[in-house]
């Protein structure tokens, strides 16, 4: 069975990639005698940083990911991390890049700006031998599987992992048997020894966490995309502007301010875990609020609000913006108690006809009459409503 | 006002005084000593200046960015903004 999965769960030997990575550089340097198309020791070194820690990424992946030929996902990472994981600046890396992807090594790369850059290394490298490895013992399988078992657990993986002695030029010690520690050896004593290249450090060291890795969570899961709800403070203000204010003139950097503070006092800094339809329910409610202060500023003209920057001001507690939210739960009350009032008054006036024997429910019974209210108030779901629709059945029979 | 303050100022205001004078004043935009500066709050002030301070002595007012031909910002012409 596992042999079966073997594709799907592919374990990627950090060995047998770098050999083929130093492969494919020396072949591409024979083929390109020119110094600027061929791949030099620094390139060398970053492309044995890169694949490193791709393979780390890929074999920390969940089980359930797809790294097969076709399907295996990019190296994602940052330019920033991978020039201080190198020692060196950001430009170098660009470069360095630009040159990877000339000579091939790189496939395809993809810009996610904050989230950084999705590398497509060649398959040909990462999967050098596929077949080969079909036809491990066993034993190795399982003891790939183990390790598979205790990586982590979620897609939030590290794109990249600090290593303390990174600055070190690895590219030198490639190839090199001694370099590789004594007591280490017998970890990979199943390896023929002239197949190994790797360089000084161990792929199970790196356990360091990057400084400029993606954070865990990097998205709230139940909250909305703060970003894309910044459309409604502008809608707002624009609003409020022409209904509270349309004669005032404003520079850029006025209305720039005023919105900051309508961000921080009306909309909290969208700081809720809200999710984007109940941000879109509040955003109506703001604007009915700004409707009711339009409708109390035409009552009187002595009613007056502040000016924007006083109004929507997060130090104002005497008579900003948010006093109208208790004018809103005021009237929503008054709303529902008004149509609780007419629903019982209906129901009167339906009892008065039915014992005149007029109106729409003259055929039916007193019985009939009462478990047909009493389903129609029910479904307004207010326990009150029902009480005194039984209190005023109680006083009239 | 020290050199510091007028090169640190966003803002600039150019009054045209009814008796031919003319003055420039530069926006004070830190609400504390240690905070950002901002923009905005410069131009208030500078508003709160022309509109109650000299109130009814100057005729026209210009807010720059305090720049070589900063652009302009706010104009306000007898006491009104326009």
């Amino acid at each position: 069975m596992i042999a079966e999965n073997f594709n799907a769960y592919h374990h990627f030997d950090f060995q047998s990639v770098f050999t083929a990575t130093k492969v494919f550089i020396d072949e591409h340097n024979e083929k390109h005698p020119q110094l600027t198309e061929k791949l030099n020791a620094n390139h060398r070194a970053t492309c044995e940083l890169i694949i490193r820690l791709y393979l780390k990424q890929l074999n920390n992946l969940q089980n359930n990911y797809d790294k097969t030929i076709q399907k295996v996902q990019g190296f994602k990472t940052f330019n920033t991390s991978l020039a201080s994981c190198k020692g060196c600046t950001v430009r170098t890396i660009l470069n360095h890049k630009a040159r990877l992807k000339m000579a091939g090594f790189i496939i395809a790369e993809e810009n996610r700006g904050a989230q950084g850059i999705e590398l497509w290394i060649n398959t040909s490298i990462i999967f050098p031998n596929q077949s080969a490895n079909k036809d491990a013992s066993g034993k190795k399988e399982k003891k790939r599987f183990q390790l598979d078992g205790q990586t982590s657990e979620g897609k939030n993986f590290h794109p990249l992992v600090h290593v303390l002695h990174e600055q070190k030029n690895n590219n030198s010690n490639v190839d090199r048997l001694e370099d590789v520690l004594p007591q280490k050896r017998d970890h990979h004593s199943e390896l023929p020894e002239g197949e190994l290249t790797r360089t000084l450090h161990e792929p199970h060291m790196n356990t360091g966490e990057n400084a400029k890795s993606v954070p865990n969570n990097p998205a709230k899961p139940d909250g909305a995309d703060r970003i894309s709800l910044l459309f409604l403070i502008r809608q707002f203000w624009e609003f409020s502007r022409k209904l509270l204010y349309p004669d005032l003139i404003l520079s850029q950097p006025e209305q720039k301010d005023i919105m900051n503070m309508i961000w921080a006092t009306v909309y909290m800094k969208l700081n809720s875990s809200l999710s984007k339809e109940d941000w879109l329910k509040y955003h109506e409610q703001a604007i009915e609020r700004v409707i009711m202060v339009r409708k109390w500023l035409d009552k009187s003209p002595n009613h007056w609000v502040p000016p924007p920057h006083i109004y929507f001001s997060p130090h104002n507690d005497k008579n900003d913006f948010q006093k109208t939210l208790k004018w809103l739960v005021k009237r929503e009350i008054l709303k529902t108690e008004i149509s609780q009032q007419l629903m019982l008054q209906k129901v009167r006036n339906e009892h008065r006809l039915h014992e005149e024997g007029k109106g729409r429910y003259k055929h039916l019974s007193r019985l009939q009459l009462f478990r047909l209210q009493e389903q129609r108030l029910s479904k307004m779901n207010n326990p009150e409503l029902l009480k005194a629709y039984y209190l005023y059945i109680r006083r009239i029979f | 006002m020290s050199e510091n303050a007028i090169n640190g100022a966003l803002t600039k205001c150019i009054v045209w005084f009814y008796d031919g004078n003319s003055r420039t004043f530069y926006s004070r935009d830190k609400s504390h000593k240690s905070a950002k500066p901002n923009m905005a709050l410069g131009i208030r002030r500078l508003e709160k200046m022309l509109l109650e301070t000299f109130k009814g002595k100057w005729e026209t007012a210009i807010i720059y960015v305090n720049k070589n031909n900063g652009e302009e910002i706010a104009k306000y012409k007898k006491g009104v903004r326009v």
